[in-house]
């Protein structure tokens, strides 16, 4: 993915009389790949989305974008004037931008599984096809930054899978700001991660960074079927190595230290005599790992 | 130049697909063709409203005149009222964070999405009033009486300029308001008491309410068209202005 820095926030800070608001943010997105901004419910995610798509103006900061670069926002609810039709919609986008997008408008709406449904009012869409339509509309502007607030969070599987799909393929083509509840999914898809809390960034760093950071040297072992090895047996086999059972078939393996578990991982594998289904580092998604900053965040 | 085009191309699906525009027609019609109707049986109506021996109410005749001028007060009360909530409707996306949100992110200045649209509805408005007009005049031609056509020359110019003002008028409160429905009722108060202006001596030859009671020369209704139509270029300019200060509408 192309390191070429597109969007520079310095220092963001918007504040309301309410008090709620975003401090001092501070954050680089590459030009190509997906950028995450996760947070719990009132972080400031939109209301950062909000300022650096030019829709409210920020009390004290800079935001630099590389020259020319367009952006395009798409709200977490999007909407649009119910008389006209998707098409009329993705079309009217690209038209009143005054741009000539590269993506025509039916290939928009065929990307985000909407080509079906292009002559239809959208006084008759769902909220999953709103959304859809949303980042239709705003595909068709070819943006340089192409800003998603919650893109799936009105979505069915399928429709959650076909969006994952998009955004993976646009990535390679531009930067990508996005922010979801869906942890699983930002797992799936970003590059660099941003965590908000209360207003602040909490950390900011790749999403393999974030993963790894506080990690403690424990494996999660899931066979198929329980271990006919007795516990104390295991002990002896690899002294210093504690195993436990959290059910039938799932163990932890926890190591000194990561050297150690690099050479004895294998070996407690073999021991247990079972077929293996996974082994996955302990808490190692990003769900545990966002609980746990926020978590040492409020405790701070 | 191409947003614009867009913009008026939006607002003629907008006002096509929900009905104003065949509302508008409808009810100018209506008062178009109500206008000289009233007017010829006005003498009878009144006698059977009458209905007592202490009270009795007598109408003369109708003339030509007493025919369009029925369609006028119907059409410049109620139709204006028609015509200011059209206008006002053209903001309503920017009542709604979502349409406001498409909207503000793809132009540079808000006057490619607002004055295209504005500009329809006044004619639209116009168009309206004029198919009015002509079926009131064509109807007190045949029943009542010919109308001089200064008449109808004057009484059209004053009332298109002034609907055209009251229109804008409009678009500035729910600019600045941003609620459809309070806009609307706020509008309809100022422009039913606005003709108590005409009653001031130090207004009365300019205030742009003397196009309500035009005179039968064109030159009655010179000054106070000006000042209607400057009064419709501050609103539009102000309301323009404001509308780019704004920020994003957070919804209650």
């Amino acid at each position: 993915m192309s390191q070429e820095p597109v969007l520079r926030v310095e220092g963001i800070t918007r504040l309301f009389s309410t008090g709620a608001g975003i401090h001092d943010i501070t954050f680089t997105a590459t030009s190509r790949g997906v950028t995450s901004i996760i947070g719990p419910n009132g972080a400031g995610k939109t209301v950062l989305f909000t300022v650096l798509a030019g829709l409210t103006p920020s009390d004290s900061g800079n935001i630099k974008t590389a020259p020319g670069a367009r952006v395009a926002y798409c709200p977490d609810v999007p909407q649009f004037e119910p008389w006209l039709t998707a098409l009329e919609v993705v079309e009217t986008s690209c038209a009143i931008s005054g741009i000539r997008g590269r993506i025509p408008a039916k290939e928009a709406l065929e990307l985000c599984g909407l080509g079906k449904v292009a002559n239809r009012r959208v006084a008759v869409f769902s909220r999953g096809m709103l959304q859809r339509l949303g980042i239709a509309a705003a595909l068709v502007l070819n943006p340089d930054i192409l800003i998603l607030d919650e893109p799936n969070s009105a979505l069915d599987p399928i429709g959650r899978a076909d969006i994952r799909r998009l955004i993976a393929e646009q990535k390679h083509e531009r930067c990508i700001l996005l922010s979801s509840h869906m942890l699983s999914e930002v797992e799936q898809l970003a590059d660099e991660i941003v965590v908000l809390d209360e207003g602040r960034v909490v950390t900011a760093g790749s999403m393999t960074d974030l993963l790894t950071s506080g990690m403690e040297p424990i494996w999660d072992i899931r066979l198929s079927d329980p271990s006919p090895v007795d516990f104390e047996s295991l002990r002896k086999a690899q002294p210093g190595i504690l195993i436990e059972a959290i059910s039938g078939t799932h163990y932890t393996a926890t190591y000194p230290s990561f050297e150690v578990a690099a050479q004895e991982l294998t070996r407690t594998i073999e021991l247990l005599r079972a077929p293996l289904i996974e082994v996955v580092p302990h808490d190692r998604d990003l769900d545990a790992v966002f609980a746990r900053l926020i978590q040492k965040e409020a405790a701070s | 130049m191409q947003s614009a085009m867009t913009s008026v191309r939006v607002e003629m699906r907008r006002v096509l697909r929900s009905g104003l525009l065949l509302g508008m027609f409808a009810a100018f019609a209506f008062f178009g063709l109500s206008g000289p109707v009233l007017a010829l049986y006005m003498p009878e109506i009144l006698g059977v409203a009458a209905g007592t021996d202490q009270l009795n109410i007598q109408a003369t005749e109708a003339t030509p005149i007493d025919g369009v001028a029925l369609f006028n007060q119907s059409a410049m009360q109620l139709g204006l009222i028609l015509a200011v909530a059209l206008a006002i409707t053209s903001l309503t996306w920017d009542t709604r964070a979502g349409t406001s949100i498409f909207y503000r992110t793809r132009v540079q200045g808000l006057g490619a999405v607002t004055i295209p649209r504005l500009s329809v509805d006044w004619g639209i408005g116009i168009l309206s009033y004029t198919l009015g007009l002509v079926l009131a005049l064509g109807l007190t031609t045949w029943a009542i009486g010919e109308v001089p056509v200064r008449f109808a020359v004057v009484l059209w110019a004053s009332s298109v300029v002034y609907l055209v003002m009251a229109m804008s008028l409009g678009f500035l409160i729910m600019t600045l308001l941003r609620r459809t429905a309070t806009a609307i009722a706020l509008t309809t108060v100022l422009v039913l008491v606005l003709p108590v202006l005409s009653q001031f001596e130090a207004l009365s030859s300019w205030v742009p309410t003397n196009l309500l009671v035009p005179g039968e020369e064109l030159s009655s209704i010179t000054v106070p068209g000006l000042a209607a139509v400057i009064v419709m270029i501050v609103c539009t300019g102000v309301a323009l202005l404001i509308a780019g200060k704004q920020t994003l509408k957070r919804e209650s």
